[in-house]
């Protein structure tokens, strides 16, 4: 193990990274209900959200560049241990998921909390933690709420909807920051935390060898005393925002594909079709 | 009375739609439930600006006018809200889910250890019993937004912290009209700044394009993305026209330098609801899916037929568009006549 | 036989890897495979990168150390991309040969050509059929002649794939490749007098000839001659004599991949169909709605199901031969009716889906159509089907009854 233990000499420009890591159902599959008509979260798959991969790869390359350490975390549920692997794969030196019964119902402000605290730890092992990363949003939640929350529990500066970081240098770094028509270039001092967007990074294919690799990689569990998290601030209790109700939303897709090399007859088809569902075009 | 805040961002050209939409909808809840709405306005030379939040409807308008302010800065803006809500107590904050909305909101709850529910597609008022405790909360914010990638609804409420914030999406209220008749308080703050805070970020440069074309009041829309190339987008608009629609763009297109940035849908472009999406050489990758992701009726043109856009599409043609979209305007033209 | 189909966390992993290597890389380009008759070497070198050309070698030379059995559902994936099959090709020939190579080659060929063919710098192939022999090794010309510590070789090897890629060194291999090639050392021995060897294509003293096979344009397919081509004793694959035998075993490796290619490229070519019928109308209704298509549409799949367990039950029994478990000719037997059910049944399945596709079936860029020309060739390659039908009878009957 590279271990966690080791502490780094922050004049060396090594960079001690943490990525928050999210499991989330797979988007590509439908959400599938239990009979009560709520999500039945155990029976789908979960794979790695995808906008935290684009942090992953972020940070690989940053180690890459620069040297130093590049830790996971994520705070889940036991069963979601697997999707968090392919983080291993694709090359992150540790993972740390964290898990304890006490957090199930955490809200956004209870798991940045939780999450927060992690990093704590993670920061009095190493010495220092220079960069926070996540994806900017979760696939499932969607909320763009834990990058800067954590950085909030932690004292820290953030950036969201990162596109990219440009440079790292004198114990700044520069990123450049998507915004509503354009972008801005923002030079931010660290520690700080770094949401990504995801538009110009593409997450490495690991190789079969990182698979077997990371298989045998132990993922480091720890529960809510491990990282001294006060359970008041946690769970279903310890979250102020409460969900009283979830329907699934109307918009179900008609998904109707058409194919034909006949390109003639393909419009043909189409056209027929959305006349037969009273679809006007005009 | 009880106040509800709302957060007026502000870019080179004075509030942004989005939180002129939600005083609107702060006023309508408001008078209908006895409340008081608050804008906060955070800058430098903002002050200006506050008149035009009280036509529209804030009968309060809190300023914190300061040079370190000049640029974005998310450490100095988070402080300056913080400030005043600590003073002010309003039960409810309000943010537009603006790029920046979506990073400020979510700081300054945590800050203040409140609750906060992101995106939010609806807000109403109403009474919440607790089902564990029986205990009963009136005039409770009602936050509905769309989870799980927009496949279900969710209604969230914050029954005891304060204030209960939530980010609103741009576009679901209408802007306000203006009444210049209305008279309102106005109230400039003075906060210290540390030196730290100010060295911590800086924004070195801002490139912004302005929008000049309304996509959100448009019907029917037909899109190109990196599939389409300069000369797709020729054909593109030629049957945007005969539809009697408008030219939308992926960030692809955009960045690609095919169309201007005024047609751009998606997460950092315009969210649109139309009758009909037309999305051509379209991907379907998720930060421009959501942004069109509403549409009543999405059609896909696309040559790949593993494309994601054909999950979320009630019809998909798969084909070179090159060929599909002359045939397909012809055939219109003859079914016109 | 109780079975378990099940498949490891590990493995399902690794499959997901090389789906998502399969997705983004290799099926937008499939039918550029077929019109460029190439695959474009970004795609091998991606493979490389992946460590998809080392997964059956030892770890002590660079490989993966996995089983036949994970190979295949790694394979699979493969064939899911390409149904036009030239990458399985690709992969299947390097990885059963490689096998071989390593098994019986001697420790300095091991650290030199094995440990590049593990890290995807180096391909390799076989090399049996001439123009004079096919089906019946023991008819072959090519001869190897031993003076020192060299062999001299001379011969003509015909039919051969991938004879473009491992010529041209850098192209698609860091290295080119070469092929494992069977040659005489003693034709007076007969089948006892042949003897292994690998060629590297890259040598000065050969020329090669492509041919324009009707399928799988991906990967190449020509001849190669041998003219006094000195090659080291270290590039004999096992003792002299032993060749034969070798081939053998090699050929069930091979033949093993084949099956599970045949039914995983048919069983992907239903799946396009599928869709299509669901879409087609004819006569005022989607075809997928006329039964006699949905019972060819069933019959087909059932036959698929099986020749696609059969081909895991053929990995199966390599995997048990290589743990001592179980004896050479109760591989060769299980394997030759794996190739011999799969090639049939998915040829027959092929037929009728591109039948079900109309005159789009009859297209070149149709996966099915292509899938179709792929599986056809199986008809002959590694083995045709009529030798299995031979040795399957042969192990049933004993040897008394064959010839």
């Amino acid at each position: 193990m590279v271990t966690v233990n080791s502490k780094q000499n922050s004049s060396s420009g090594r960079l001690n990274i943490v990525v928050l890591v999210k499991p989330v159902p797979d988007p590509k599959e439908p959400p599938k209900f239990k009979p009560d008509g709520t999500l039945d979260r155990l029976s789908m798959k979960l794979v790695m959200n995808p906008y935290d991969k684009y942090a992953v790869e972020a940070a690989l390359q940053l180690r890459e560049a620069l040297g130093g350490i590049v830790i996971g975390v994520s705070m889940a549920p036991p069963h979601a241990i697997d999707a968090l692997r392919e983080a291993l794969a694709m090359g992150v030196d540790e993972f740390i998921l964290l898990s304890d019964p006490r957090l199930a119902g955490s809200d956004t402000l209870a798991t940045s909390y939780a999450l927060s605290m992690v990093v704590k730890k993670l920061w009095s092992k190493l010495g220092k933690v220079d960069l926070v990363l996540c994806g900017v949003e979760s696939s499932d939640s969607n909320t763009a709420h834990i990058g800067p929350e954590v950085a909030e529990w932690l004292g820290l500066p953030s950036i969201s909807y990162v596109d990219k970081i440009l440079e790292v240098s004198g114990g700044y770094v520069k990123v450049k920051k998507l915004i509503e028509g354009g972008y801005m270039v923002i030079r931010v001092k660290m520690p700080a935390v770094l949401t990504i967007a995801g538009t110009s990074y593409t997450p490495r294919i690991p190789t079969l060898r990182d698979v077997i690799t990371a298989r045998r990689k132990q993922i480091i569990t720890w529960n809510v005393d491990d990282v001294s998290i006060d359970t008041s601030k946690v769970g279903l209790l310890g979250s102020p925002t409460r969900v009283i109700k979830m329907w699934a939303a109307e918009i179900k897709r008609r998904g109707k594909i058409f194919t034909d090399t006949d390109i003639d007859r393909l419009i043909d088809n189409f056209l027929a079709e959305l006349r037969k569902d009273g679809v006007k075009l005009k | 009375m009880s106040k509800i805040f709302v957060y007026a961002e502000v870019v080179e050209e004075g509030v942004v739609e989005p939180s002129l939409e939600l005083i609107g909808r702060a006023r309508e809840l408001a008078d209908k439930h006895g409340f008081s709405v608050s804008a906060m306005l955070v800058g430098f030379g903002v002050r200006k600006l506050a008149d035009e939040l009280i036509y529209r409807g804030a009968s309060e308008v809190h300023v914190v006018d300061n040079e370190v302010l000049s640029k974005y800065n998310l450490l100095l803006y988070t402080r300056a809200i913080v400030e005043v809500v600590k003073n002010e107590k309003p039960e409810i904050f309000l943010f537009p889910a603006t790029t920046t909305g979506r990073e400020l909101a979510p700081r300054v709850a945590a800050r203040l250890g409140t609750g906060i529910t992101a995106d939010c597609t609806a807000i109403e008022i109403g009474d919440y019993v607790d089902p564990i405790t029986g205990k009963k909360y009136e005039k409770l914010l009602y936050q509905i937004r769309p989870t799980f990638g927009g496949t279900i609804m969710a209604a969230i409420v914050t029954p005891n912290h304060r204030p209960q914030m939530a980010t609103v999406r741009p576009g679901v209220y209408s802007v306000p009209p203006r009444d210049t008749s209305r008279s309102g308080r106005i109230k400039e703050w003075t906060i210290d700044f540390s030196e730290e805070d100010v060295g911590c970020l800086e924004v070195l440069e801002v490139k912004r394009e302005r929008r000049k074309v309304d996509l959100r009041s448009a019907k029917i829309i037909v899109s190109g993305g990196r599939g389409a190339r300069p000369e797709g987008f020729k054909l593109i608009r030629e049957l945007a026209e005969l539809l009697g629609g408008e030219v939308g763009a992926s960030r692809a297109a955009v960045d690609a330098g095919w169309i201007s940035y005024d047609h751009q849908v998606g997460l950092t472009g315009q969210t649109v609801k139309p009758d009909i999406y037309i999305a051509v050489g379209i991907s379907g990758a998720i930060q421009h899916v959501v942004g069109m992701k509403d549409s009543k009726i999405i059609i896909a043109i696309n040559k790949d037929p593993e494309a994601p856009i054909f999950r979320i599409s009630d019809y998909g043609l798969v084909g070179d568009l090159f060929i599909i979209i002359p045939k397909l305007i012809e055939r219109l033209k003859v079914a016109k006549s | 036989m109780p079975v378990d189909f099940a498949i490891t966390k590990e493995q399902e992993e690794l499959k997901a890897v090389v789906r998502e290597f399969s997705e983004k890389y290799i099926a937008p380009r499939v039918v550029e495979f077929e019109e460029k008759q190439m695959i474009p070497p970004e795609i091998i070198r991606e493979m490389a990168r992946l460590g998809l050309f080392g997964v059956v070698i030892p770890d002590k030379y660079d490989g993966l150390g996995l089983d036949p059995i994970t190979a295949g559902l790694v394979l699979e994936e493969i064939v899911r991309g390409d149904p036009e099959c030239s990458l399985a090709v690709t992969f299947l020939v390097h990885t059963s040969w490689g096998y071989i190579a390593c098994k019986y080659g001697s420790e300095e060929f091991r650290e030199d050509v094995i440990r590049k063919a593990a890290r995807g710098d180096l391909w390799i192939g076989i090399a049996t059929t001439e123009p004079g022999a096919g089906s019946d090794l023991t008819g072959i010309s090519t001869t190897a002649r031993r003076e020192g510590n060299e062999y001299v070789i001379n011969g003509e090897k015909a039919y051969i794939s991938g004879v473009r890629e491992a010529r041209e060194k850098g192209t698609w291999f860091k290295e080119g490749g070469g092929h494992v090639t069977l040659t005489y050392t003693d034709k007076s021995k007969g089948h006892r007098g042949m003897t292994f060897f690998f060629i590297p294509l890259t040598h000065p003293k050969i020329t090669t000839r492509l041919e324009k096979e009707i399928g799988r344009k991906g990967w190449s397919f020509g001849s190669f001659t041998l003219n006094d081509v000195r090659i080291p004793e270290t590039y004999r694959i096992g003792d002299e004599g032993r060749g034969f035998y070798i081939a053998m075993e090699g050929f069930d490796h091979a033949r093993a991949y084949i099956a599970l290619t045949c039914a995983v490229a048919a069983k992907r070519a239903i799946e396009i169909a599928i869709d299509y019928i669901k879409q087609r109308r004819a006569f005022g209704q989607p075809i997928a709605k006329f039964q006699g298509v949905q019972f060819q549409l069933a019959t087909n799949w059932s036959r698929l199901e099986a020749a696609h367990a059969l081909a895991y039950k053929a990995l199966w029994a390599l995997k048990m031969e290589q743990e001592g478990k179980i004896g050479r000719f109760e591989v060769t037997k299980i394997v030759a009716s794996a190739k011999l059910f799969a090639v049939e049944t998915a040829k027959m399945a092929l037929d009728d889906a591109m039948r079900w596709m109309g005159a789009f079936g009859y297209t070149e860029e149709n996966p099915v159509a292509l899938a179709w020309k792929a599986v056809k060739s199986y008809d002959w390659a590694e083995g045709s089907s009529d030798i299995m039908r031979l040795i399957v009878a042969r192990e049933l009957l004993g040897k008394e009854y064959i010839k």
